[in-house]
């Protein structure tokens, strides 16, 4: 499962949902979207969004084994 | 204009344009008739669907274009709105389910048709209100898919 912590990075950037998705190049329903864990971003998106915060894709995005 | 408005008006431009088709084949052998006859006689034709059709497609145009702005192609229906990447994954997957939506019931309609001789008498426009209740099912199924994704998906 694919975790991420944008919604924290956003708020410690000054970033709204519709600024970092002009930066990253989606909706602010898709950033909205990817924060709470219902959609999980392509490849693409994700080194956009890593980028918007010049963040390696490691402090950004990370997996965790899903709970059986 | 959301979805659902979006949807609602479709489905009432189908209802209307199905009644237009319906009164038209009413009255289109009394038209030939009128014709065949060169002018001589009447016919009576019922153009009310036929007017409100044209305005309601014209109010719906006329509300798309604002939001438009004719940025997009004409030819690609509005229900796509592709933005991004999540948009055009929900817009596959309600192509997805439109097209098994039509797979199945494409048939269905096909062996419907095999009774038309049967309910001919009473119902003659059955052909036209096949074809309508099948553009319905495939349009519903669309929007119903992309909404559920949509809702699923944070928007």
């Amino acid at each position: 499962m694919m975790k991420n912590k944008v919604k924290e990075l956003r708020a410690r950037f000054g970033y709204s949902q519709e600024t970092l998705g002009k930066e990253a190049g989606a909706t602010r329903q898709t950033i909205a979207a990817i924060e709470k864990g219902d959609y999980v971003p392509s490849l693409l998106l994700a080194l956009n969004i890593c980028r918007a915060f010049s963040l390696p894709m490691e402090e950004v995005f990370w997996l965790e084994e899903e709970k059986k | 204009m959301s979805l659902k408005r979006k949807a609602c008006f479709h489905l009432a431009l189908y209802g209307l344009a199905c009644w237009t088709l319906i009164s038209f084949m009413e009255a289109a052998p009394r038209i030939a008739q009128f014709f065949q006859t060169e002018g001589s006689g009447s016919f009576e034709l019922n153009i009310t669907p036929f007017l409100l059709f044209t305005v309601c497609t014209a109010l719906y145009i006329y509300t798309e274009k604002k939001k438009r702005n004719g940025k997009k192609h004409r030819l690609v229906p509005d229900e796509f709105e592709e933005q991004d990447e999540r948009e055009r994954m929900m817009t596959a997957k309600a192509c997805r389910s439109s097209y098994i939506a039509v797979y199945f019931s494409l048939p269905a309609a096909a062996v419907l048709l095999l009774f038309y001789p049967l309910i001919q008498p009473h119902l003659p426009f059955f052909p036209i209100l096949l074809i309508f209740i099948l553009m319905m099912i495939q349009h519903l199924a669309y929007v119903f898919t992309f909404h559920k994704h949509g809702k699923n998906s944070g928007s």
